[in-house]
C-alpha cells in the first residue's frame, strides 16, 4: 500500500504547505550553519566563513523553488500565483474591475434570461401526451372563448377526441384557505371535468374529478386537486393529504388527488402566474362567469385534417348562430350534429334578445402564424412533417358595428423555411365575409383586457404578436 | 567528475540511498559523508542534493524526521525505509552491471 502512504504523504504538503516551507526554511538555514561552523573552525573569520558557507550553497531562492518542484504541487502552485498577481491587479485598478464585472453581470444575466425563455416557449416540448394534437381554441383576438361556445363546440364536434377548457379569469389568491395553521390565500383554476385526461396528464396520488364533482355550484367546488409544489410546500409531500378536507372561503373542499410535478400550468399555461390548486367547473351552473371567460384545448383525433376540423368549427360557428327563436328544429335543418341544447338554456337564460353563443361567423381565415409556427416547430424536429403543435380556432365579432363575425384558425406549424410562406399566403386565403345581416351579439370586446394580461400562456403570448397582422377585420 | 553537475540524478539517488543506510543522517552530513568516502572526487551540490532528497521522501523511499543534532539543534534527520531499503539494493545491483560493462568495454579497447 505504498500509494496510499505517499499519497497521504502528498497531500499533506499540500495541506500543511506553510509548514512545509517553514521546515525547507530551518533545514537549509541548519545546513548552513553546519557549514559557517565548519569554516569557522578550519580558522575563517565568522562573517567571512558565512559568505563563503552562501557562496557555495548557490543560489538560496532557485534551490527551494526546484525543492518546492519534488513536492509535486508546481502547477497548483502556479495557478495560485497567477490568481493572485489577477487579484493584485483588479484591487490596483478598482474601478475599471466594477465595471468589467458589471459587464459580465449583465451580460450573463441578460442571456440566462433570454434562455429561459427560450428554452420554454422554443426549446421545451409541452409537457403533455401527444402535444402535436392538441389545439387551441378561442374567441377571436381576446384568445378566450365563452362557456357556451365550449358547449356547442363539444357537442357538435366530429374532429377533435375531445375537447377540454379552464376559467381564464381566475386570479392570483381568488380563494382563502383557512382551518389549518396559518391562513393562506391561494390561487385557484376552476377545470372541466376532461381537463387532465385530455393532456394525457395522470394525478401523482389519488385521483382526478369524478363527474359528480363537477356538477356542484360554481362558488362551492366540492373537491380540489392540489399542485405538486403546492403540496410540496404547504403539506410537505404528506402522502396521506389525499382524502382530507380543507376550507376553502369557508366551504369544505376535499383533496381527491395531487398533480405531478411535471405538470406545471403556470409555465405552459399562464406564465407568471403560480396555481397551487384546481378545481371542477360545474358548466351547468348559471352562476358560473360569464362571457369570454374560458380557454379550450382540443385534441384532435387521429388523422384529422386541419383544414375539415376548421371548416367544422366553421358550420358549428354558423349553425349556432341562428337566432335564440331557431330553436332546436331549425338546428336541425341547418344540418347540426348536435341538439345544442345546452347552449340554448343557457343563452335563454340570459335574457330573450340573446342570440346565440356564436353567432354569425362569416370568415374563416387560417393563419399560420410565424411566432405559433416557431412554436410548432420545436416540439418535432422532422423535417418535412408539419408538426401542428398549438391551434386555434378563434370565432371573432371584429367589428361590433358591422355585426359580423370571422372564425380564425390559428395553427402552428413546422419547418421554419416555409413559414413565411404561409405567413403571406394566409391573407389571401381569407374568405371575405358576406354581408348576411345576422345577428351576433356578446361575444368577444367583453375581455379585450385578455389579449395583454399573458393569462392563457405562451400560445397567447406568441398569438398575440401575431394578431395585429393576422386576425383584422377583413 | 568532480563536479556534482554531472552526476547522473539516478547514481545521486543511488549515493544517498546507501549513504543513510548504516545510520540516519541529515541532508549537510548525507553531502559531506559522500565527499569524504569518495576522497573528496564526488562533490554534491545542495542545488541538486535538497530537491533529490525531497523528491525521495516523496517517494517514501527515505523518511525524515526532526530529531536534535550533536550541536543542540533540531535538524532533519533522513533514514531508510523499507521500500527504500528494497531500491537501494536494486540501484545498486544494476550500478553493478552497468560499471561492470562500462569497464569490460574499456579494458578491451
Amino acid at each position: 500500500m505504498l500509494w496510499v502512504q505517499r499519497l497521504w504523504l502528498r497531500l499533506q504538503t499540500l495541506f500543511s504547505r506553510r509548514r512545509a516551507v517553514e521546515q525547507l526554511d530551518d533545514e537549509i538555514q541548519f545546513h548552513l550553519d553546519q557549514q559557517i561552523s565548519e569554516y569557522v573552525a578550519a580558522g575563517m573569520d565568522r562573517e567571512e566563513a558565512r559568505h563563503a558557507a552562501m557562496r557555495v550553497f548557490g543560489n538560496r531562492t532557485l534551490l527551494k523553488e526546484k525543492t518546492r518542484e519534488a513536492w509535486g504541487w508546481g502547477a497548483l502552485d502556479q495557478v495560485v500565483q497567477d490568481l493572485r498577481y489577477g487579484f493584485r491587479g483588479m484591487r490596483r485598478d478598482a474601478g475599471t474591475t466594477v465595471l468589467a464585472i458589471l459587464i459580465a453581470g449583465v451580460g450573463i444575466g441578460s442571456a440566462s434570461t433570454v434562455f429561459s425563455v427560450v428554452n420554454a416557449l422554443l426549446l421545451r416540448p409541452l409537457p403533455f401526451r401527444d402535444p402535436g394534437r392538441l389545439v387551441w381554441i378561442s374567441n377571436g383576438e381576446n384568445y378566450s372563448t365563452q362557456p357556451e361556445q365550449y358547449s356547442d363546440l363539444r357537442e357538435q364536434n366530429q374532429s377533435f377526441s375531445d375537447l377540454a377548457g379552464w376559467a381564464g379569469f381566475y386570479r392570483a389568491g381568488d380563494k382563502k384557505l383557512t382551518g389549518i395553521g396559518e391562513p393562506e390565500r391561494l390561487t385557484s383554476v376552476p377545470v372541466t371535468e376532461n381537463f387532465f385526461s385530455l393532456l394525457g396528464v395522470e394525478p401523482f396520488i389519488g385521483r382526478s374529478f369524478t363527474s359528480e364533482e363537477c356538477q356542484g355550484k360554481f362558488y362551492a367546488p366540492p373537491a380540489m386537486l392540489l399542485s405538486h409544489n403546492f403540496w410540496r410546500r404547504r403539506f410537505a409531500s404528506d402522502p396521506n393529504v389525499v382524502g382530507q378536507k380543507l376550507v376553502l372561503d369557508n366551504q369544505s373542499v376535499v383533496i381527491v388527488g395531487v398533480l405531478p410535478a411535471s405538470f406545471d400550468f403556470a409555465s405552459v399555461l399562464a406564465p407568471g402566474t403560480p396555481v397551487d390548486i384546481f378545481i371542477p367547473w360545474p358548466l351547468k351552473d348559471t352562476s358560473k362567469p360569464a362571457g369570454n371567460t374560458m380557454a379550450i384545448v382540443g385534441r384532435l383525433k387521429p388523422g384529422a385534417n386541419r383544414r375539415k376540423c376548421a371548416g367544422r368549427v366553421h358550420r358549428v360557428g354558423e349553425t349556432t348562430g341562428e337566432p335564440v327563436s331557431g330553436t332546436e328544429s331549425d338546428q336541425a335543418k341547418a344540418g347540426s350534429a348536435g341538439t345544442a341544447r345546452e347552449r340554448t338554456s343557457a343563452s335563454r337564460s340570459r335574457g330573450a334578445d340573446v342570440r346565440s353563443g356564436c353567432g354569425d361567423v362569416d370568415c374563416l381565415r387560417e393563419s399560420f402564424a410565424s411566432a405559433n409556427g416557431a412554436n410548432g416547430d420545436a416540439a418535432k424536429g422532422n423535417g418535412d412533417t408539419i408538426s401542428v403543435r398549438s391551434w386555434a380556432f378563434s370565432v371573432d365579432e371584429t367589428d361590433a358595428n358591422r355585426e359580423r363575425n370571422s372564425l380564425v384558425l390559428w395553427c402552428c406549424v413546422g419547418p421554419p423555411s416555409r413559414r413565411g410562406r404561409h405567413a403571406r399566403s394566409s391573407a389571401s386565403r381569407c374568405i371575405e365575409p358576406s354581408s348576411s345581416g345576422k345577428r351576433s351579439t356578446r361575444w368577444e370586446h367583453a375581455c379585450l383586457h385578455l389579449a395583454g394580461g399573458g393569462r392563457f400562456g405562451r400560445a397567447l403570448w406568441l398569438g398575440a404578436g401575431a394578431a395585429g397582422s393576422g386576425v383584422q377585420a377583413p | 567528475m568532480g563536479r556534482p553537475n554531472d552526476l547522473v540524478q539516478g547514481t545521486l539517488d543511488l549515493l544517498i540511498l546507501k549513504t543513510i543506510s548504516l545510520e540516519p543522517k541529515h541532508g549537510w552530513a548525507i553531502g559531506k559523508r559522500i565527499e569524504q568516502v569518495s576522497g573528496d572526487v564526488l562533490q554534491v551540490q545542495q542545488g541538486s542534493l535538497y530537491p533529490a532528497l525531497h523528491r525521495l521522501e516523496q517517494k517514501m523511499w527515505i523518511k525524515a524526521k526532526w530529531t536534535e543534532s550533536e550541536t543542540g539543534r533540531a535538524a532533519k534527520y533522513y533514514s531508510l525505509t523499507a521500500a527504500g531499503r528494497t531500491q537501494l539494493e536494486k540501484e545498486t545491483a544494476n550500478w553493478s552491471r552497468l560499471s561492470g560493462a562500462i569497464n569490460i568495454v574499456i579494458q578491451s579497447v
